[in-house]
């Protein structure tokens, strides 16, 4: 029965109030909507367009290539340009002369641009202005007067590494080279953020962050900018001095496959838009193949050794001093008569390297080039990199069998001729090159035995102090290397008027820390041979290089050399 | 009696959460703002550093110390001849 009366308690004088409180509310918001269509929706219009919610991108400066000691190679520092709206400005001569004064123009050159542009929003100043004239014209805040921020690319060793660093484009993104192959890791990701901003699209309030900014990473290089230094003032002097078209020079530590320097001339300066012309864009050292000529005949030598039947004292006979291949016929300078292996090195001898190669399966003579990294690229990842050619032996007819031993028909890089030698130099190891810091990279390879590696490069240390890389002699040290001078096709035909001047090198020959090889096209001065004019190039940058690495000299070049190996090697560790 | 002090608590609750929310939206404003100059800083400085270290590379620059070395003091390279290695 209690529940009954509960039930049927009266509402209405409840319902009534509610439905009044609720009539108010409706008439005066009804009334509200009118108020602000009819009374005031000018001033309402005038504040939404005054403040308005935008998404602004957050700028991010782009990383800074150093080399391995820090010193930078390519650095982006903010310019800011200036822009005037002339409609501003037109009346009032006060203002426009201060303006002329701070970015120190001339007052009637700015007069005059701005009368005669005088209709327009806006008109570009200069993109020069600098940090201090931008800050004084911000203090004067002059109406009329707007600044964009920009970032610039500078080179600090300008020409030097010009093809390997490369440059980037107005908006800072990498065009040629590292900066290029690099680009990601270098600009970073921009952010955004929401912002209020008032009818002169000034920021007024920054609301929220919708996207970090990740800034631009810096950049590591393997390059010693020392040494670059020296590679490419050497070069530079040597092209100029025999007149040869171009020239490339590359330092390596065979050890680890760090390139050390990398350098062409001629060359560009990336700080100059107008030097930018595409024909000197091309990183030869990378992109250019060459038959390489003699400087290949100590890989005949290691396949000889490889073999088994060759020992470094075994002897080989050169006379007539040529020898037919079907209507072909390979030649030497002279007859050298009967030559060991290191002979044939120090004489540079074509017909005993033939002997040595016809005494070997092409297949053989195929894989010690294939083991040394001829024939494929060299891990680098530099734009345009060649692979060279190295056709299958089974394609090979005998002449072209012959030619293989000594450097013709098949091409190399100068970066693969240079990692060819580090096999020599490090005791047999096939290793990837690197030229910046901390990038992934191949695992070395076995290509040769070490036996075979010591005693090929004892050979090379005979070829350069009793041979033809007399040039590349280096004071205080035991120099191995070995010359080559490769005759230029023209028309397919082989001439005698161009020529490529080759020089790869080994330093110090006792305990090996640096591989060079040096390629100068075309020399067309009074000398024009690898050893007269490339070899003085690698013993020039050996000689700065060895200076700023703090490499210590081994066995004089002033003490005789005698053709057995024990006895040119010193006890590890010796000074003299 | 016992649910209208639940519905109290729960009044209380919900007023203490629109403070909390509001209060929370400000802070995460103010962080905001904060860590947008604090960026804005250390972008600028470290402008200011490229600035430095560019100019000090600039100064430093092997082309630059060769050619001051040579003209201004009259210095040259020595033979490796008369190079002499000490330990």
């Amino acid at each position: 029965m209690n529940l009954q009366r509960k039930v049927t308690f009266d509402f209405r004088n409840r319902r009534k109030a509610v439905l009044a409180l609720f009539s108010i509310m409706s008439v005066v918001l009804i009334w509200g909507a009118i108020d602000l269509q009819i009374n005031e929706p000018v001033d309402l219009k005038k504040r939404a367009d005054s403040r308005s919610l935008r998404i602004k991108g957050v700028p991010t400066d782009r990383g800074i290539i150093f080399d391995k000691n820090k010193d930078p190679l390519a650095v982006s520092v903010p310019h800011y340009a200036l822009e005037v709206d002339p409609r501003k400005l037109i009346n009032n001569e006060e203002h426009q002369n201060r303006i002329a004064t701070i970015i120190d123009w001339d007052p009637e050159k700015l007069h005059k641009i701005i009368s005669t542009k005088k209709n327009r929003k806006g008109i570009p100043l200069t993109r020069k202005l600098t940090k201090e004239q931008k800050k004084t014209l911000s203090e004067i805040g002059i109406d009329g007067v707007y600044f964009s921020e920009y970032s610039k690319r500078h080179y600090p060793t300008s020409n030097v590494t010009a093809h390997l660093i490369g440059f980037t484009d107005r908006d800072d993104r990498g065009q040629e080279g590292i900066e290029k192959l690099y680009n990601a890791t270098l600009q970073g990701v921009a952010g955004e953020r929401r912002v209020l901003q008032d009818a002169s699209r000034q920021v007024v309030k920054s609301l929220q962050i919708i996207k970090p900014v990740e800034p631009g990473k810096d950049l590591y290089l393997t390059i010693h900018a020392g040494v670059q230094y020296a590679a490419y003032r050497a070069l530079e002097k040597a092209v100029i001095k025999n007149q040869a078209s171009s020239g490339s020079v590359v330092v390596m530590n065979p050890n680890n496959g760090n390139i050390l320097a990398l350098t062409n001339y001629p060359s560009f300066n990336p700080n100059i838009s107008s030097e930018k012309q595409a024909h000197l864009y091309r990183n030869r050292a990378v992109t250019d193949k060459f038959e390489p000529g003699s400087t290949l005949k100590p890989f005949t030598i290691a396949m000889a050794l490889e073999g088994g039947r060759y020992a470094p004292e075994t002897t080989v006979d050169t006379s007539p001093g040529a020898i037919a291949i079907g209507k072909s016929k390979v030649q030497d300078f002279r007859d050298y008569g009967i030559l060991s292996l290191t002979g044939i090195l120090r004489h540079s001898s074509n017909v005993g390297s033939t002997k040595l190669a016809f005494d070997h399966s092409p297949e053989a003579m195929w894989n010690i080039l294939w083991a040394v990294g001829l024939g494929e690229k060299t891990g680098l990842k530099l734009n345009g990199e060649a692979r060279g050619d190295l056709t299958s032996h089974v394609k090979w007819h005998p002449f072209e069998h012959a030619t293989h031993s000594f450097g013709y028909g098949m091409t190399v890089t100068t970066v693969q001729l240079a990692r060819a030698y580090s096999v020599i130099a490090n005791g047999g190891w096939l290793v990837s090159l690197d030229v910046v810091r901390g990038a992934p990279s191949f695992p070395r390879v076995r290509a040769i035995k070490e036996s075979t590696a010591k005693s090929v490069l004892d050979m090379l240390v005979v070829a350069v102090n009793e041979g033809t890389g007399k040039n590349a002699r280096v004071q205080g040290f035991n120099v191995a290397g070995k010359t080559g001078t490769a005759r230029k096709l023209l028309d397919g035909e082989y001439t005698s008027k161009a020529h490529m001047a080759l020089f790869a090198g080994i330093m110090p020959a006792d305990a090996p820390q640096l591989v060079s090889v040096v390629v100068i096209d075309e020399p067309r001065g009074e000398h024009y041979t690898g050893g007269q004019v490339a070899a003085p190039v690698f013993s020039e940058i050996m000689n700065e290089a060895t200076r700023l690495l703090n490499i210590e000299p081994g066995t004089s070049v002033g003490q005789p050399v005698i053709e057995n190996f024990a006895t040119i090697r010193p006890p590890l560790g010796s000074a003299f | 009696m016992k649910t209208n002090i639940f519905v109290l608590f729960l009044a209380i609750c919900v007023f203490a959460s629109a403070l909390a929310l509001v209060t929370k939206r400000e802070e995460t404003r103010n962080f905001s703002k904060q860590l947008e100059k604090v960026e804005s800083q250390r972008r600028a400085l470290k402008q200011d550093w490229a600035r430095l270290i560019l100019r000090q590379s600039n100064l430093a620059s092997h082309s630059r110390v060769e050619q001051v070395a040579r003209d201004a003091l009259g210095m040259k390279l020595p033979e490796p001849k008369t190079v002499v290695s000490t330990k």
